[in-house]
Protein backbone atom coordinates (compact mmCIF):
# COMPACT_ATOMS: atom_id res chain seq x y z
CA UNK A 1 0.00 0.00 0.00
CA UNK A 2 1.59 3.25 -1.05
CA UNK A 3 1.99 5.98 1.71
CA UNK A 4 -0.68 8.69 1.54
CA UNK A 5 1.87 11.37 2.46
CA UNK A 6 3.93 10.47 -0.55
CA UNK A 7 0.86 10.71 -2.76
CA UNK A 8 -0.03 14.18 -1.43
CA UNK A 9 3.54 15.35 -1.76
CA UNK A 10 3.55 14.22 -5.38
CA UNK A 11 0.24 15.96 -6.02
CA UNK A 12 1.70 19.24 -4.74
CA UNK A 13 4.27 19.17 -7.50
CA UNK A 14 1.82 18.07 -10.09
CA UNK A 15 0.87 20.67 -12.72
CA UNK A 16 -1.21 20.65 -15.88
CA UNK A 17 -0.47 23.03 -18.73
CA UNK A 18 -3.36 25.04 -20.20
CA UNK A 19 -4.50 24.07 -23.65
CA UNK A 20 -2.34 25.51 -26.39
CA UNK A 21 -3.52 28.77 -27.95
CA UNK A 22 -5.45 30.02 -24.87
CA UNK A 23 -3.10 32.89 -24.22
CA UNK A 24 -3.23 34.17 -27.80
CA UNK A 25 -7.03 34.00 -27.73
CA UNK A 26 -7.16 36.14 -24.54
CA UNK A 27 -4.77 38.74 -25.94
CA UNK A 28 -6.77 38.99 -29.15
CA UNK A 29 -9.91 39.56 -27.14
CA UNK A 30 -8.27 42.36 -25.17
CA UNK A 31 -7.02 44.06 -28.28
CA UNK A 32 -10.44 43.97 -29.85
CA UNK A 33 -11.96 45.61 -26.81
CA UNK A 34 -9.42 48.40 -26.82
CA UNK A 35 -9.05 49.02 -30.50
CA UNK A 36 -11.28 46.85 -32.56
CA UNK A 37 -9.91 45.75 -35.87
CA UNK A 38 -6.33 46.60 -35.08
CA UNK A 39 -4.01 43.75 -34.81
CA UNK A 40 -1.00 44.32 -32.56
CA UNK A 41 1.33 42.53 -30.33
CA UNK A 42 -0.66 41.99 -27.03
CA UNK A 43 2.40 41.72 -24.87
CA UNK A 44 3.79 45.07 -26.02
CA UNK A 45 0.44 46.75 -25.30
CA UNK A 46 0.43 45.42 -21.77
CA UNK A 47 3.99 46.42 -21.15
CA UNK A 48 3.25 50.02 -22.14
CA UNK A 49 0.27 50.30 -19.75
CA UNK A 50 2.44 51.32 -16.81
CA UNK A 51 3.48 54.55 -18.58
CA UNK A 52 -0.03 55.38 -19.77
CA UNK A 53 -1.62 58.45 -18.06
CA UNK A 54 -5.14 59.83 -17.82
CA UNK A 55 -5.48 63.65 -17.69
CA UNK A 56 -7.73 65.06 -14.80
CA UNK A 57 -11.01 66.84 -15.54
CA UNK A 58 -10.47 70.48 -16.54
CA UNK A 59 -12.74 71.94 -13.76
CA UNK A 60 -10.51 70.47 -11.08
CA UNK A 61 -7.50 72.24 -12.39
CA UNK A 62 -9.36 75.54 -12.58
CA UNK A 63 -10.45 75.23 -8.94
CA UNK A 64 -6.95 74.52 -7.70
CA UNK A 65 -5.47 77.44 -9.59
CA UNK A 66 -8.09 79.87 -8.32
CA UNK A 67 -7.62 78.72 -4.71
CA UNK A 68 -3.87 79.22 -4.80
CA UNK A 69 -3.90 82.58 -6.48
CA UNK A 70 -6.72 84.34 -4.41
CA UNK A 71 -5.75 86.32 -1.14
CA UNK A 72 -6.33 84.41 2.20
CA UNK A 73 -8.44 86.12 4.89
CA UNK A 74 -7.52 84.60 8.34
CA UNK A 75 -10.11 84.76 11.19
CA UNK A 76 -7.30 85.29 13.73
CA UNK A 77 -6.61 88.90 14.61
CA UNK A 78 -3.00 89.64 14.43
CA UNK A 79 -1.70 91.57 17.42
CA UNK A 80 0.72 94.36 16.91
CA UNK A 81 4.19 93.63 18.12
CA UNK A 82 4.05 96.28 20.87
CA UNK A 83 1.08 94.58 22.49
CA UNK A 84 2.83 91.27 22.42
CA UNK A 85 5.75 92.72 24.33
CA UNK A 86 3.35 94.25 26.87
CA UNK A 87 1.57 90.98 27.51
CA UNK A 88 4.84 89.15 27.92
CA UNK A 89 6.08 91.77 30.38
CA UNK A 90 2.88 91.52 32.44
CA UNK A 91 3.16 87.76 32.62
CA UNK A 92 6.76 88.00 33.77
CA UNK A 93 5.92 90.56 36.46
CA UNK A 94 3.01 88.46 37.75
CA UNK A 95 5.14 85.34 37.89
CA UNK A 96 7.87 87.21 39.73
CA UNK A 97 5.42 88.63 42.26
CA UNK A 98 3.94 85.21 42.87
CA UNK A 99 7.37 83.73 43.32
CA UNK A 100 8.33 86.42 45.83
CA UNK A 101 5.11 85.91 47.77
CA UNK A 102 5.43 82.17 47.75
CA UNK A 103 9.01 81.83 48.84
CA UNK A 104 9.66 84.80 51.01
CA UNK A 105 6.34 85.28 52.91
CA UNK A 106 6.72 84.86 56.71
CA UNK A 107 4.54 82.62 58.77
CA UNK A 108 2.91 83.66 62.00
CA UNK A 109 3.84 81.68 65.01
CA UNK A 110 0.42 81.76 66.58
CA UNK A 111 -0.38 78.19 67.63
CA UNK A 112 -3.75 76.82 66.73
CA UNK A 113 -3.67 73.13 67.66
CA UNK A 114 -1.10 70.84 69.13
CA UNK A 115 1.98 70.64 66.92
CA UNK A 116 2.24 67.50 64.76
CA UNK A 117 5.82 67.73 63.53
CA UNK A 118 8.76 69.98 64.06
CA UNK A 119 8.86 72.83 61.56
CA UNK A 120 11.51 72.68 58.92
CA UNK A 121 12.55 76.30 59.33
CA UNK A 122 12.69 78.56 62.31
CA UNK A 123 9.87 81.07 62.43
CA UNK A 124 10.14 84.65 63.44
CA UNK A 125 9.41 85.39 67.10
CA UNK A 126 5.84 86.42 67.66
CA UNK A 127 5.34 90.06 68.58
CA UNK A 128 1.89 90.64 70.03
CA UNK A 129 0.27 94.06 69.80
CA UNK A 130 0.49 96.23 72.92
CA UNK A 131 -2.09 95.54 75.59
CA UNK A 132 -4.33 98.53 76.21
CA UNK A 133 -3.78 99.24 79.88
CA UNK A 134 -6.93 100.98 80.97
CA UNK A 135 -7.06 99.32 84.34
CA UNK A 136 -4.28 97.97 86.46
CA UNK A 137 -6.45 95.22 87.85
CA UNK A 138 -7.60 94.10 84.42
CA UNK A 139 -5.75 91.08 83.18
CA UNK A 140 -5.07 89.79 79.75
CA UNK A 141 -7.31 86.78 80.32
CA UNK A 142 -10.33 88.83 81.33
CA UNK A 143 -11.68 90.63 78.31
CA UNK A 144 -11.27 91.49 74.95
CA UNK A 145 -9.66 90.79 71.81
CA UNK A 146 -6.26 92.18 71.19
CA UNK A 147 -5.23 91.01 67.76
CA UNK A 148 -5.93 88.51 65.10
CA UNK A 149 -9.28 87.24 63.94
CA UNK A 150 -10.88 83.98 63.22
CA UNK A 151 -13.96 83.35 61.17
CA UNK A 152 -16.87 81.34 62.46
CA UNK A 153 -18.91 79.60 59.84
CA UNK A 154 -21.56 81.92 58.57
CA UNK A 155 -20.85 84.55 61.22
CA UNK A 156 -18.92 87.75 61.27
CA UNK A 157 -15.33 88.00 62.38
CA UNK A 158 -14.71 87.53 66.05
CA UNK A 159 -11.43 88.89 67.27
CA UNK A 160 -9.22 86.18 68.73
CA UNK A 161 -7.57 87.12 71.97
CA UNK A 162 -3.83 86.84 71.78
CA UNK A 163 -1.46 87.86 74.52
CA UNK A 164 1.99 86.96 75.65
CA UNK A 165 2.71 84.81 78.63
CA UNK A 166 6.10 83.95 79.95
CA UNK A 167 7.66 80.97 81.65
CA UNK A 168 11.17 81.12 83.01
CA UNK A 169 11.76 84.29 81.06
CA UNK A 170 10.64 82.68 77.82
CA UNK A 171 7.83 84.61 76.17
CA UNK A 172 5.27 82.76 74.12
CA UNK A 173 1.99 83.79 72.52
CA UNK A 174 -1.23 82.48 73.99
CA UNK A 175 -3.94 82.18 71.42
CA UNK A 176 -7.60 81.83 72.30
CA UNK A 177 -6.69 82.06 75.98
CA UNK A 178 -5.81 78.39 75.71
CA UNK A 179 -2.71 77.84 77.78
CA UNK A 180 -2.52 74.09 77.28
CA UNK A 181 -2.65 74.30 73.49
CA UNK A 182 -0.23 77.22 73.43
CA UNK A 183 2.06 75.41 75.86
CA UNK A 184 2.13 72.41 73.59
CA UNK A 185 2.87 74.40 70.45
CA UNK A 186 6.36 75.69 71.08
CA UNK A 187 8.80 75.98 68.22
CA UNK A 188 10.99 72.88 68.23
CA UNK A 189 13.98 74.98 67.26
CA UNK A 190 13.43 77.36 70.15
CA UNK A 191 12.21 75.45 73.20
CA UNK A 192 12.17 77.03 76.65
CA UNK A 193 14.81 75.98 79.14
CA UNK A 194 12.50 74.04 81.42
CA UNK A 195 11.74 71.60 78.60
CA UNK A 196 15.30 71.07 77.51
CA UNK A 197 16.72 70.81 81.02
CA UNK A 198 16.89 67.59 83.00
CA UNK A 199 14.85 68.87 85.92
CA UNK A 200 11.12 68.33 86.27
CA UNK A 201 10.44 70.91 88.96
CA UNK A 202 7.16 72.85 88.70
CA UNK A 203 7.35 76.07 86.74
CA UNK A 204 5.33 79.24 86.92
CA UNK A 205 3.55 80.75 83.92
CA UNK A 206 3.24 84.49 84.23
CA UNK A 207 0.05 85.48 82.45
CA UNK A 208 0.02 89.12 83.41
CA UNK A 209 1.40 91.34 86.10
CA UNK A 210 -1.02 90.04 88.70
CA UNK A 211 -1.73 86.51 87.53
CA UNK A 212 0.39 83.42 87.37
CA UNK A 213 -0.38 79.75 87.45
CA UNK A 214 1.86 76.81 88.23
CA UNK A 215 2.60 73.93 85.93
CA UNK A 216 2.95 70.86 88.08
CA UNK A 217 5.86 68.47 88.04
CA UNK A 218 3.74 65.88 86.31
CA UNK A 219 2.80 68.27 83.50
CA UNK A 220 6.39 69.45 83.11
CA UNK A 221 7.42 65.84 82.73
CA UNK A 222 4.74 65.32 80.09
CA UNK A 223 5.84 68.39 78.17
CA UNK A 224 9.40 67.13 78.11
CA UNK A 225 8.23 63.83 76.72
CA UNK A 226 6.05 65.54 74.14
CA UNK A 227 8.95 67.49 72.69
CA UNK A 228 11.38 64.60 72.41
CA UNK A 229 12.58 64.01 68.87
CA UNK A 230 14.48 61.34 67.00
CA UNK A 231 17.73 61.92 65.20
CA UNK A 232 15.86 62.88 62.06
CA UNK A 233 14.04 65.60 63.97
CA UNK A 234 10.66 63.90 64.02
CA UNK A 235 8.74 63.30 67.26
CA UNK A 236 9.36 60.03 69.01
CA UNK A 237 6.66 57.42 69.52
CA UNK A 238 6.22 58.47 73.15
CA UNK A 239 6.01 62.11 72.09
CA UNK A 240 3.15 61.36 69.73
CA UNK A 241 1.43 59.21 72.31
CA UNK A 242 1.68 61.96 74.92
CA UNK A 243 0.28 64.48 72.51
CA UNK A 244 -2.66 62.23 71.71
CA UNK A 245 -3.32 61.76 75.40
CA UNK A 246 -3.47 65.50 75.97
CA UNK A 247 -5.82 65.87 73.03
CA UNK A 248 -8.07 63.24 74.59
CA UNK A 249 -8.06 65.15 77.84
CA UNK A 250 -9.10 68.31 76.04
CA UNK A 251 -11.96 66.48 74.41
CA UNK A 252 -13.05 64.94 77.72
CA UNK A 253 -12.93 68.32 79.43
CA UNK A 254 -15.05 69.88 76.71
CA UNK A 255 -17.51 67.01 76.87
CA UNK A 256 -17.89 67.27 80.63
CA UNK A 257 -18.03 71.02 81.14
CA UNK A 258 -19.11 72.43 77.79
CA UNK A 259 -21.83 69.89 77.11
CA UNK A 260 -23.15 70.22 80.65
CA UNK A 261 -23.46 73.91 81.51
CA UNK A 262 -24.59 72.96 85.01
CA UNK A 263 -21.07 71.71 85.73
CA UNK A 264 -18.70 74.31 87.10
CA UNK A 265 -14.92 73.73 86.99
CA UNK A 266 -14.54 76.18 89.90
CA UNK A 267 -16.76 74.00 92.06
CA UNK A 268 -14.64 71.45 93.96
CA UNK A 269 -17.29 68.74 93.74
CA UNK A 270 -17.79 69.13 89.98
CA UNK A 271 -14.06 69.30 89.40
CA UNK A 272 -13.47 66.21 91.53
CA UNK A 273 -16.16 64.37 89.61
CA UNK A 274 -14.30 65.05 86.39
CA UNK A 275 -10.66 64.56 87.37
CA UNK A 276 -11.07 61.75 89.86
CA UNK B 1 -5.89 75.25 148.81
CA UNK B 2 -5.89 72.54 146.18
CA UNK B 3 -9.35 73.58 145.09
CA UNK B 4 -8.22 77.19 144.78
CA UNK B 5 -5.26 76.08 142.74
CA UNK B 6 -7.47 74.06 140.41
CA UNK B 7 -9.82 77.01 139.95
CA UNK B 8 -6.91 79.31 139.14
CA UNK B 9 -5.48 76.84 136.63
CA UNK B 10 -8.87 76.41 134.96
CA UNK B 11 -9.34 80.16 134.84
CA UNK B 12 -6.04 80.82 133.13
CA UNK B 13 -6.51 77.89 130.76
CA UNK B 14 -9.87 79.16 129.61
CA UNK B 15 -8.45 82.64 129.12
CA UNK B 16 -5.51 81.24 127.20
CA UNK B 17 -7.75 79.25 124.87
CA UNK B 18 -10.04 82.17 124.31
CA UNK B 19 -7.12 84.33 123.36
CA UNK B 20 -6.24 81.85 120.57
CA UNK B 21 -9.67 82.08 118.88
CA UNK B 22 -9.70 84.34 115.88
CA UNK B 23 -11.43 87.61 116.51
CA UNK B 24 -14.19 88.73 114.26
CA UNK B 25 -12.71 91.18 111.81
CA UNK B 26 -14.54 94.13 110.39
CA UNK B 27 -11.86 95.15 107.95
CA UNK B 28 -13.69 93.77 104.91
CA UNK B 29 -16.95 95.63 105.49
CA UNK B 30 -17.79 98.07 102.73
CA UNK B 31 -14.51 97.49 100.91
CA UNK B 32 -13.66 96.06 97.53
CA UNK B 33 -12.25 92.57 98.08
CA UNK B 34 -9.92 90.54 95.88
CA UNK B 35 -8.82 87.11 97.03
CA UNK B 36 -6.67 84.84 94.90
CA UNK B 37 -6.67 81.14 95.70
CA UNK B 38 -4.12 78.67 94.45
CA UNK B 39 -5.52 75.26 93.62
CA UNK B 40 -3.53 72.19 94.48
CA UNK B 41 -4.70 68.88 93.13
CA UNK B 42 -3.34 65.62 94.47
CA UNK B 43 -4.25 62.63 92.37
CA UNK B 44 -3.25 59.01 92.04
CA UNK B 45 -0.94 59.49 89.12
CA UNK B 46 1.50 62.21 88.25
CA UNK B 47 0.47 62.05 84.62
CA UNK B 48 -3.27 62.40 84.60
CA UNK B 49 -5.87 64.90 83.54
CA UNK B 50 -5.90 66.11 87.13
CA UNK B 51 -2.49 67.64 86.53
CA UNK B 52 -3.95 70.06 83.99
CA UNK B 53 -5.88 71.66 86.84
CA UNK B 54 -3.10 71.38 89.40
CA UNK B 55 -1.56 74.80 89.96
CA UNK B 56 -4.61 76.69 88.69
CA UNK B 57 -5.87 79.84 90.36
CA UNK B 58 -9.27 81.11 91.33
CA UNK B 59 -9.79 84.79 92.06
CA UNK B 60 -12.77 86.25 93.88
CA UNK B 61 -13.68 89.89 93.36
CA UNK B 62 -16.36 91.68 95.37
CA UNK B 63 -17.40 95.24 94.64
CA UNK B 64 -20.61 96.46 96.23
CA UNK B 65 -23.35 94.24 94.81
CA UNK B 66 -21.17 92.77 92.12
CA UNK B 67 -19.09 89.63 92.34
CA UNK B 68 -16.76 87.97 89.92
CA UNK B 69 -15.17 84.55 90.09
CA UNK B 70 -12.26 84.03 87.77
CA UNK B 71 -10.71 80.65 87.07
CA UNK B 72 -7.49 80.16 85.13
CA UNK B 73 -5.87 76.78 84.55
CA UNK B 74 -3.83 75.02 81.89
CA UNK B 75 -6.94 73.29 80.67
CA UNK B 76 -9.42 76.19 80.58
CA UNK B 77 -10.25 79.70 81.73
CA UNK B 78 -13.74 80.58 82.92
CA UNK B 79 -15.43 83.50 84.68
CA UNK B 80 -18.70 83.98 86.55
CA UNK B 81 -20.17 87.45 86.89
CA UNK B 82 -22.83 87.86 89.54
CA UNK B 83 -25.09 90.84 90.16
CA UNK B 84 -26.74 90.76 93.57
CA UNK B 85 -28.61 93.94 92.83
CA UNK B 86 -30.74 92.00 90.31
CA UNK B 87 -30.76 94.89 87.90
CA UNK B 88 -31.76 92.40 85.23
CA UNK B 89 -33.58 89.40 86.74
CA UNK B 90 -33.11 87.44 83.55
CA UNK B 91 -29.38 87.82 83.94
CA UNK B 92 -28.30 87.74 87.56
CA UNK B 93 -25.28 85.65 86.67
CA UNK B 94 -23.28 85.26 83.50
CA UNK B 95 -21.03 82.24 83.07
CA UNK B 96 -18.35 82.92 80.47
CA UNK B 97 -15.95 80.45 78.99
CA UNK B 98 -12.87 82.47 78.11
CA UNK B 99 -10.59 79.87 76.56
CA UNK B 100 -10.65 77.82 73.40
CA UNK B 101 -11.74 78.59 69.89
CA UNK B 102 -15.43 78.50 70.75
CA UNK B 103 -15.93 81.00 73.52
CA UNK B 104 -19.43 81.19 74.88
CA UNK B 105 -21.51 82.53 77.74
CA UNK B 106 -24.68 81.62 79.58
CA UNK B 107 -27.07 84.16 81.03
CA UNK B 108 -28.67 82.79 84.17
CA UNK B 109 -31.82 84.19 85.71
CA UNK B 110 -32.68 83.87 89.37
CA UNK B 111 -34.16 80.39 89.07
CA UNK B 112 -31.35 79.18 86.85
CA UNK B 113 -28.70 80.51 89.23
CA UNK B 114 -30.41 78.59 92.00
CA UNK B 115 -30.40 75.49 89.80
CA UNK B 116 -26.70 76.02 89.04
CA UNK B 117 -25.99 75.83 92.79
CA UNK B 118 -28.73 73.39 93.70
CA UNK B 119 -26.36 70.92 95.37
CA UNK B 120 -25.85 73.44 98.21
CA UNK B 121 -29.55 74.06 98.87
CA UNK B 122 -29.72 71.49 101.66
CA UNK B 123 -26.05 71.54 102.64
CA UNK B 124 -25.24 71.38 106.33
CA UNK B 125 -22.56 73.67 107.73
CA UNK B 126 -21.04 72.67 111.05
CA UNK B 127 -18.73 75.08 112.80
CA UNK B 128 -15.74 73.84 114.72
CA UNK B 129 -13.45 75.32 117.33
CA UNK B 130 -10.39 74.21 115.43
CA UNK B 131 -8.28 76.90 113.88
CA UNK B 132 -5.39 77.23 111.49
CA UNK B 133 -3.20 79.98 110.09
CA UNK B 134 -3.95 80.73 106.45
CA UNK B 135 -2.29 83.57 104.55
CA UNK B 136 -1.00 84.93 107.84
CA UNK B 137 -4.46 85.08 109.41
CA UNK B 138 -5.92 82.89 112.07
CA UNK B 139 -8.94 81.10 110.70
CA UNK B 140 -11.63 78.88 112.16
CA UNK B 141 -12.71 75.57 110.76
CA UNK B 142 -16.11 74.56 109.42
CA UNK B 143 -17.40 71.49 107.66
CA UNK B 144 -19.88 71.73 104.80
CA UNK B 145 -21.68 68.46 104.13
CA UNK B 146 -23.90 67.85 101.13
CA UNK B 147 -26.94 65.65 101.04
CA UNK B 148 -25.04 63.04 99.01
CA UNK B 149 -22.38 62.87 101.72
CA UNK B 150 -19.78 65.04 100.02
CA UNK B 151 -17.71 66.98 102.56
CA UNK B 152 -15.86 70.24 102.21
CA UNK B 153 -13.49 71.37 104.95
CA UNK B 154 -13.45 75.15 105.22
CA UNK B 155 -11.15 77.55 107.06
CA UNK B 156 -12.59 81.02 107.37
CA UNK B 157 -11.73 84.38 108.83
CA UNK B 158 -14.61 85.34 111.07
CA UNK B 159 -16.23 88.45 109.69
CA UNK B 160 -19.67 89.96 109.36
CA UNK B 161 -21.69 88.36 106.62
CA UNK B 162 -21.38 89.88 103.16
CA UNK B 163 -24.62 89.27 101.27
CA UNK B 164 -23.07 89.49 97.82
CA UNK B 165 -20.40 86.99 98.74
CA UNK B 166 -22.89 84.53 100.22
CA UNK B 167 -25.05 84.76 97.09
CA UNK B 168 -22.13 84.47 94.68
CA UNK B 169 -20.74 81.40 96.45
CA UNK B 170 -23.70 79.59 97.97
CA UNK B 171 -21.49 76.76 99.22
CA UNK B 172 -20.21 79.24 101.85
CA UNK B 173 -23.55 80.93 102.50
CA UNK B 174 -23.71 79.57 106.05
CA UNK B 175 -20.05 80.20 106.86
CA UNK B 176 -19.78 83.23 109.18
CA UNK B 177 -16.79 84.89 107.59
CA UNK B 178 -14.38 85.13 104.68
CA UNK B 179 -13.24 81.71 103.48
CA UNK B 180 -9.48 81.57 103.01
CA UNK B 181 -9.04 77.85 102.48
CA UNK B 182 -11.29 74.97 101.57
CA UNK B 183 -10.48 71.44 100.66
CA UNK B 184 -12.16 68.35 99.34
CA UNK B 185 -10.77 64.91 100.03
CA UNK B 186 -11.54 61.85 97.98
CA UNK B 187 -9.64 59.04 99.61
CA UNK B 188 -6.00 59.82 99.00
CA UNK B 189 -6.93 62.38 96.37
CA UNK B 190 -7.66 65.96 97.22
CA UNK B 191 -8.29 69.45 95.89
CA UNK B 192 -7.19 72.30 98.13
CA UNK B 193 -7.98 75.96 97.50
CA UNK B 194 -5.71 78.24 99.53
CA UNK B 195 -5.79 82.03 99.61
CA UNK B 196 -2.46 83.43 98.48
CA UNK B 197 -3.26 87.08 98.13
CA UNK B 198 -5.89 89.21 99.84
CA UNK B 199 -6.38 92.74 98.62
CA UNK B 200 -8.73 95.50 99.65
CA UNK B 201 -7.66 97.91 96.92
CA UNK B 202 -10.35 99.47 94.74
CA UNK B 203 -11.47 97.38 91.79
CA UNK B 204 -12.34 98.86 88.43
CA UNK B 205 -16.02 98.59 87.57
CA UNK B 206 -15.05 97.52 84.05
CA UNK B 207 -13.50 94.38 85.49
CA UNK B 208 -16.82 93.41 87.03
CA UNK B 209 -18.87 93.66 83.85
CA UNK B 210 -19.35 90.60 81.66
CA UNK B 211 -18.16 90.90 78.07
CA UNK B 212 -20.71 92.13 75.58
CA UNK B 213 -19.19 91.03 72.31
CA UNK B 214 -17.26 88.16 70.89
CA UNK B 215 -19.06 85.29 72.57
CA UNK B 216 -21.74 82.87 71.52
CA UNK B 217 -24.70 83.12 73.88
CA UNK B 218 -25.97 79.68 74.74
CA UNK B 219 -29.20 78.74 76.41
CA UNK B 220 -28.73 77.35 79.87
CA UNK B 221 -31.99 75.44 79.86
CA UNK B 222 -31.98 72.70 82.47
CA UNK B 223 -28.27 72.71 82.84
CA UNK B 224 -27.71 70.62 79.73
CA UNK B 225 -26.46 72.20 76.55
CA UNK B 226 -29.11 72.67 73.92
CA UNK B 227 -28.62 72.51 70.18
CA UNK B 228 -29.72 76.07 69.57
CA UNK B 229 -26.94 78.59 69.74
CA UNK B 230 -27.83 82.21 69.54
CA UNK B 231 -25.95 84.69 67.48
CA UNK B 232 -23.20 86.56 69.21
CA UNK B 233 -24.13 89.81 70.83
CA UNK B 234 -23.79 92.96 68.77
Amino acid sequence: MPDINDILHSLKEHSVLPPAGNLETILKSLEEIKSPGVESNGLNQLSRLHVASVPPPSFLLDNIVSAVSSPVTSPVVRMPRTYLWGVAAAVIVAATAWGIYKFTGTKKEIPTELATAPPATETRPFTPPPVPVADKTATAADHGPLAGTHRMAGKKHIPTPVYTASVDGYDFPVSNNDLLVSFASFNYNNLPAFITSDETAPVEIRIDQSTSITVSEGMVSMMKTMYKTKRNGKPTFNAKRTKKRIEKWKASDAKFFDKNPGKNPMDPFDLAEFIF
Amino acid sequence: MQKLLLVLIAFFTVNFCSAQQPAVTDSFAGRDISITYSIKVTGNKKRSVAETYNGAIKTLYIKNNLAKLRFVSLMRSQNIYYDHHYSDTSRVAVVVKESGKKRYKYNLGIAQWRMYNSKYDAANTMLSNDSMMVAGRLCRKALVTLTDGGKLTVYYLPAPAIATLAAAEPMFAAVPGIVLQYELHHGKKSIVYTAQNISLLPISIALMKPPAKGYITRKFGNGKAEKDEMEEDD
